[in-house]
């Protein structure tokens, strides 16, 4: 009998989205499919307004990265008054950097500790009760209270930059608002209601112990589960280092062989269109010279290891030679090393946090340049989910005619569709009964991408997570819940 | 911080009458007992319990959406072990439970709530909605004439 299940919403993601998988009369896995089921339009509801208005606006797409939407914005907007980020001041590149920096540090602390954790620490056969934050912090003290002051730090980052922990104001047409200030410098070197930035370093070190120690002891599961061959697309310095501020728009195919070549930012609509789905409001972006099939990249901490010939801090920097000396390869496809990835990036944030405090041009009042007046303005940053895309067309009066996005986790759309198939043929298929535990998995594998709902598409989801598997004719055979 | 209370508005301006918890917080900011820190929040996180450990009472504000007698109320908020289960947007009890797990500190704890009526997109609060706001900070103020922290009962556990 065929049948249809349903995961409505998924959990412990940012934002609303939906897994169907369709099994067919001998149980075989049809199709599986992770839709995206609500719609936002800032990129229509933001034409008409002036050009200065839009770093601000587009923070509200999320409540988690509003700084990258802000940055990847103000870099689209530089270019309207004629800005570009080789031509940005010293002093506004490197507040905005250290504000980046801080963003990408907290975001990936969320996702590891709160989010990612408990289905490393528990495994899918805990009770579901127990697989959340709280459930982390009663098990593992130590690691919730460093994880929750690494986030802080970060956060508190964001607030001596931008004003506010989140929707603050820092970048400017051509610039920054306003400078740091010694104070505020010395607050992250030596420590005050946060732990220092050394302490930051110290302890990053230790979560890429601890998730060494989880791969050695959970092998066999990460180098399978949900692994599969991808593109993979990030930014790279000119030199093949690692930037995720700004740089050049490097991709390689599963096997390491380049599919883009370090092209300027500002030409990426030359190589990349998406498509359209009619069960999703995510679009599918990929590679024009290489088609729908073959064209589409993972992009995200994992994708960035990829891409990136060395990463410019000895720390983090050692640590990628470790990630890739363990796996053996010079690409890595296994969805699950993204957890891995990601404590490499934070490592590296923390590092050059540090160098960028310790830089007096950071104190410098310097903050702004203006030039010539442009109609396009294109912004791409390496946000904590992936490369991230602004780009704005303006009429003379300076309004937006014109805006596309393509946000993070739209790349990661495919990717994230193919985890959801992989699963749901190796957990679901020939199965009599769907138990909350084989959802879990799916979910598992989704999460590993860290997908921001919210930007890619719409809002607030509801956390309970429901499945239901239907017959043929819809009716409904079995109900299966969970809160997590 | 002492002796401060911490008072954490919740709710988002952006979403009507869910601007409650802020509006509150403003009208506060207009009119200070005593040493109060405000805090804006759109939703709690884990990372609050960790705030608020360092105070001896923290007082919650937020919108409801359900009838309440008089426009809003104001009760005791315990820790709940059982509430945390939606990781990064967590209930006053679960925080409060984080807090005491994770820093052995239990501050004393309060939760106003006002009852709004509208909550589609759009800033600035219905007609009702002020009118409940209005009765509950008069409410607030009478029935704290002194500081939070000046109430009795701020317990700390030992650490663990």
């Amino acid at each position: 009998m065929a049948k249809k299940i349903i995961i409505d919403p998924v959990t412990r993601v940012e934002g609303h989205g939906r897994v169907t998988i369709h099994l067919n009369d001998q149980g075989t896995v049809e199709d599986a499919f992770f839709h995206i089921v609500e719609f936002r339009g800032f990129e229509r509801f933001i034409q008409g307004r002036p050009y200065w208005e839009v770093p601000v606006l587009v923070q509200r797409l999320c409540g988690i990265c509003p700084v990258s939407h802000h940055l990847a914005a103000a870099k689209a907007i530089d270019q309207l008054v004629g800005v570009d980020p080789e031509t940005l001041s010293p002093a506004a590149d490197k507040l905005r950097r250290l504000l980046h920096y801080g963003q990408v540090f907290q975001s990936h602390a969320l996702h590891f500790f709160y989010l990612a954790s408990p289905d490393l620490l528990f495994g899918e056969e805990q009770p579901v009760a127990l697989r959340n934050v709280v459930g982390v912090a009663m098990a593992d003290k130590e690691l919730a209270r460093k994880g929750i002051l690494m986030r802080k730090f970060g956060q508190e980052i964001i607030r001596a930059v931008a004003g506010k922990r989140i929707h603050g104001v820092a970048a400017v047409p051509g610039g920054m608002y306003q400078t740091f200030t010694a104070t505020e410098r010395d607050y992250f070197l030596q420590g005050g209601d946060v732990p220092s930035v050394d302490t930051m370093i110290e302890w990053s070190q230790e979560m890429l112990h601890f998730i060494r120690d989880y791969h050695d002891e959970h092998r066999a599961w990460l180098d399978t589960f949900a692994s599969y061959p991808s593109g993979h697309l990030g930014l790279v310095r000119t030199d093949g280092a690692l930037d995720l501020y700004h740089g050049r728009l490097r991709a390689i195919d599963s096997n390491g062989l380049r599919t883009l070549a370090d092209v300027p930012t500002d030409v990426y609509a030359k190589y990349f269109t998406e498509d359209v789905e009619r069960w999703s409001y995510m679009k599918f972006p990929y590679l024009k010279h290489l088609g729908r099939e073959k064209g589409w990249n993972r992009v995200g901490p994992l994708a960035r290891m990829n891409v990136c010939d060395y990463i410019p801090t000895p720390l983090a920097e050692k640590g990628r030679r470790g990630f890739f000396s363990y796996i053996g390869n010079s690409v890595n496809n296994h969805t699950m090393y993204t957890h891995w990835a990601r404590l490499i990036e934070m490592l590296h944030c923390a590092e050059v946090i540090r160098e960028l405090l310790n830089d007096p041009e950071l104190l410098s009042d310097d903050l702004q340049r203006s030039g010539r007046q442009r109609l396009e303005g294109i912004g791409i940053i390496e946000a904590p989910r992936g490369t991230l895309t602004h780009h704005y067309v303006v009429d003379e009066r300076g309004k937006i005619i014109r805006c596309n996005l393509i946000v993070s986790t739209t790349h990661n759309n495919e990717a994230m569709n193919r985890a959801v198939r992989w699963v749901a043929r190796q957990t679901l298929e020939h199965q009599s009964t769907i138990t909350e535990s084989m959802l879990n998995q799916v979910e598992v594998a989704i999460r590993a991408y860290d997908p921001c709902l919210s930007c890619a598409t719409h809002a607030l989801g509801k956390m309970p997570l429901q499945a239901e598997l239907y017959d043929h004719q819809g009716q409904c055979l079995q109900v299966v819940s969970n809160h997590g | 911080m002492g002796n401060r209370t911490l008072v954490i508005g919740i709710g988002n301006n952006s979403r009507g009458d869910d601007g409650l918890g802020w509006a509150c917080l403003d009208r506060l900011a207009e009119r200070p007992l005593g040493a109060w820190q405000l805090e804006y929040r759109y939703q709690l996180a884990p990372e609050d319990a960790e705030l608020m450990a360092h105070f001896p009472a923290v007082l919650f504000i937020d919108a409801c959406a359900s009838a309440l007698p008089g426009g809003f109320s104001l009760e005791p908020c315990p820790p709940d072990p059982g509430a945390g289960l939606y990781t990064h947007q967590q209930t006053p009890g679960a925080v409060l439970h984080l807090c005491r797990e994770l820093y052995g500190r239990q501050p004393q704890a309060w939760l106003l709530r006002i009852q709004g009526h509208k909550w589609t997109l759009g800033t600035g609060l219905t007609k009702a909605a002020r009118s409940n706001l209005k009765q509950a900070v008069a409410h607030l103020f009478q029935y704290f004439q002194e500081p939070l922290a000046a109430c009795p009962g701020p317990t700390f556990l030992a650490q663990n």
